[in-house]
């Protein structure tokens, strides 16, 4: 599903970024990406959506060469950012429409799909409002519902549970699950090690814009010990 | 005080940028801080060059005297106008609200040290118009050291109470505001309602003044005896005097600091400075009160009932994203008033036009052997009043934090782009097509003068909205704080100024030029104008908007 391969991504005039980054995504599997803070987790997610320019290496999504096609790629995937950024000039609904028409999704689809996860992510009555008074967690879940409407088949999320209350993150995890089962796929940078370790299949720990340790969870977390605990290990070390 | 003495740092330790300017490290961004920084002292050096050429020249017609009674006013309502459409935007900011509010500071002390970044700029303004003019005026009146340290007092007690007015313009905007639902569309209207008004002050103001610069710029010409200048001097002195007994008329106080100025007498200078430092103390008082309240009432925001979901229509792409154009342009009171200036000034002129006779050449103006037909000016000078000032110029940086989202989805630069200059197309189009409309019935003139009325500013709208797309993409400033540094204060914003301000220029060749050769100079500026369209929208759709980083 999302093939990155030997990426390389520095900002201009600063040693930031990320080096030699290899990662498969397989259909199915729920990928969490962890490292600390400015390690390099928000610039592979931008890269590898098209959001920011590579130097070097490739990202495959589906099939389809992201420096070749990229729109047919954007078309296959969806991001949510750390930071609910969205137009608050409009209201939750009129946000919605936008990216459903951006989409192409169609007026039965939308209109199914809207009213399932905001339903879900109980935020039907708040859709009417201008975004600029929802709450940090109402963008979320809005950027959250944006993100399904065109059923992608990759989801890129960062920290998705920040700002969630414990009934949305629930609500979100359900999703994902769902997603999953679908025989789709998710990779997402997260803190919460915790929720890590029970959703997900596979991690891969970035330290220092490279990859420290990747795999299979069980592979990766050796029995007897907790993905925390390994976190601590290998970035401290 | 300490922390009064905190609050008036944090509101001064960023003033153009100059901190952020200090400690960036990103050296691409530090060269752009630097370039801007210079490109705002290069104003500041032309504001000054200005104001010093002006009072040069009252001084050499024997009015020195009369100069700090002309300036010291210009600087406080340049400064009072600066300030006004400011004041409401930097009072009541939303940014750092919560963060304030959550401290142990009183509302007056975060008020006051508002005002006091109000009069800081003041400050910086007044310095810019008055040194200049009075140390001219000191050089010319022979006045001793105490002239010019009071020059220096001057610079320091005048902005006090034009920040102090400002400040009441904003309360008054805030309070407005506040007791609406649809506070965006109120605060569009007063920021509309407000830079219009200035905009015909100033321009009735300046229409005075047009009257005797006339004569002025007659004075060096070989065709004028002696005794034309001493009756020249005679109208300019008369001119001048008018103008400031009219200033005077509309603010005394002036008139004793002014006079004040040029004995100069410290008591009456610091009579006023008392003065205003209590107007400023009571106006930091008034907002204070009601500081914290106010803010929050500015920020509550209409709230619908249970919103039930509704059918979902389809659209296409380009509609859909030209609508969200559309609310972000009318979201901002900062925005819309500030690009609607141009194509007013347009639909004004155009009406104007039925006030003077403009079907013939006019001969024998003074100090010119050729005729001027204003006619042949009007096709540039309508295409450069519609190209100031483009919508499109700042709407990518009006992205600012939400550039991921179309980055992020699958749309081609091409959709991108095409939306943001069809939306800014579709705001001018009516605005065009009234101008073209109104001129048809004020300007008698030939086929081929109304074929170029029709086609250059058609072709100068499209010029102006692609060449205000390169700007933005070129200088982009996807962080900012306030609408106003996207649209008053980026260096996109200001190049686009000036791509529209450059077709003024042949404008003045077309009047002068017989019929021939003026046809041909509108035709050969069609095809240039229409060949840098064909030359920007090849560069556009080709752009990388990757390489934007927002």
């Amino acid at each position: 599903m999302l093939i990155i391969d030997h990426l390389d991504k520095h900002y201009k005039g600063t040693d930031k970024g990320v080096t030699d980054i290899s990662i498969h995504v397989e259909p199915g599997d729920i990928y969490a990406f962890i490292g600390h803070n400015g390690a390099g987790k928000t610039t592979l997610l931008k890269a590898i959506t098209g959001i920011h320019e590579f130097d070097r290496g490739s990202v495959v999504i589906d099939g389809i060469d992201l420096a070749k096609d990229p729109l047919e790629v954007k078309r296959r995937i969806a991001y949510i950012p750390d930071n609910p950024d969205i137009y608050e000039f409009l209201t939750g609904i009129q946000y919605l429409q936008m990216i459903a028409d951006v989409f192409h999704v169609s007026a039965a689809d939308r209109e199914r799909r809207v009213a399932e996860y905001a339903e879900r992510l109980e935020i039907t009555g708040a859709l009417g409002d201008l975004i600029s008074s929802y709450s940090h967690g109402m963008k979320q879940k809005l950027v959250i519902i944006s993100a399904l409407l065109h059923a992608p088949k990759l989801l890129v999320m960062d920290e998705p549970f920040v700002g969630l209350d414990p009934k949305a993150a629930f609500v979100l995890k359900e999703l994902m699950r769902e997603m999953t089962a679908d025989g789709r796929a998710i990779f997402f940078s997260t803190h919460v090690l915790e929720v890590a370790e029970k959703l997900c299949n596979k991690v891969a720990i970035i330290r220092d814009g490279r990859i420290i340790a990747n795999g299979r969870m069980e592979e990766v977390v050796k029995e007897g010990t907790t993905l925390e605990e390994l976190f601590m290990e290998t970035t401290e070390a | 005080m300490k922390e009064l003495r905190a609050m008036i740092r944090l509101e001064l330790i960023n003033l153009f940028g100059l901190n952020t300017y200090r400690h960036i490290r990103d050296p691409r961004e530090k060269r752009k801080k630097r370039a801007l920084l210079i490109a705002l002292m290069f104003v500041g050096l032309v504001l000054m060059g200005y104001a010093g050429g002006v009072a040069y020249i009252f001084a050499d017609f024997g009015l020195a005297k009369k100069i700090p009674m002309l300036f010291i006013p210009l600087a406080f309502i340049f400064q009072l106008m600066l300030g006004a459409t400011k004041s409401k935007s930097l009072l009541y900011r939303e940014r750092d609200l919560e963060l304030l509010s959550a401290l142990p500071v009183t509302g007056t002390k975060v008020a006051t040290a508002r005002i006091v970044r109000l009069y800081a700029e003041g400050i910086i303004v007044t310095a810019l118009i008055l040194l200049p003019s009075l140390i001219i005026c000191g050089i010319y009146t022979g006045a001793g050291v105490l002239f010019y340290a009071a020059i220096l007092l001057m610079i320091l007690i005048l902005p006090i109470l034009p920040a102090a007015i400002s400040a009441w313009v904003g309360i008054l905007f805030a309070a407005i505001i506040s007791r609406f639902r649809h506070k965006v569309l109120a605060e569009v209207l007063l920021v509309v309602v407000l830079v219009v008004g200035i905009f015909v002050v100033s321009a009735a103001m300046s229409t005075n003044t047009m009257t005797s610069g006339v004569e002025v710029t007659a004075v060096d010409s070989p065709d004028i005896g002696d005794g034309d200048k001493e009756a020249m001097k005679a109208k300019m002195k008369d001119a001048v005097t008018a103008a400031v007994e009219k200033v005077e008329s509309l603010c005394p106080p002036l008139k004793d600091f002014g006079e004040a100025m040029g004995k100069p007498d410290l008591p009456v200078l610091l009579i006023y400075a008392l003065i205003s430092l209590a107007v400023m103390a009571l106006t930091g008082l008034v907002i204070g009160r009601n500081f914290f309240r106010i803010s929050a009432r500015l920020r509550t925001v209409v709230r619908h009932r249970e919103y039930q979901l509704e059918a979902m229509a389809e659209q296409s792409v380009m509609r859909t994203l030209v609508k969200k154009e559309a609310a972000r342009y009318f979201s901002s009171g900062i925005f819309v008033a500030n690009t609607i200036v141009g194509p007013a000034m347009a639909v004004a002129a155009s009406v104007a036009l039925a006030f003077f006779d403009v079907s013939r050449p006019i001969e024998g103006l003074k100090g010119l052997s050729f005729a001027v037909d204003i006619r042949g000016g009007l096709p540039l000078a309508f295409g450069g009043m519609f190209g100031m000032m483009s919508i499109s110029a700042s709407l990518i940086s009006m992205e600012g934090k939400n550039w991921w989202i179309p980055r992020s989805l699958p749309l081609s630069s091409r959709e991108i782009l095409g939306a943001k200059a069809l939306f800014n197309l579709m705001v001018i189009a009516p605005v065009y097509g009234l101008t073209e409309i109104i001129l048809l019935f004020t300007v008698r003139a030939g086929l081929m003068d109304r074929l170029w009325m029709l086609l250059i500013p058609g072709v100068s709208i499209l010029y102006s909205v692609l060449l205000g797309l390169l700007l933005n993409l070129k200088y982009p400033k996807f962080r900012w704080e306030t609408a106003t540094e996207v649209v008053k204060q980026s260096a996109a914003s200001g190049f686009s100024l000036l791509g529209g301000f450059v077709l003024f220029l042949p404008a003045v060749g077309a009047m002068i030029l017989p019929e021939l050769y003026r046809n041909l100079l509108n035709l050969l500026m069609l095809l240039l104008i229409g060949s840098l369209c064909v030359l920007f929208y090849r560069k556009l759709i080709r752009y990388p908007l990757e390489r934007l980083v927002g």
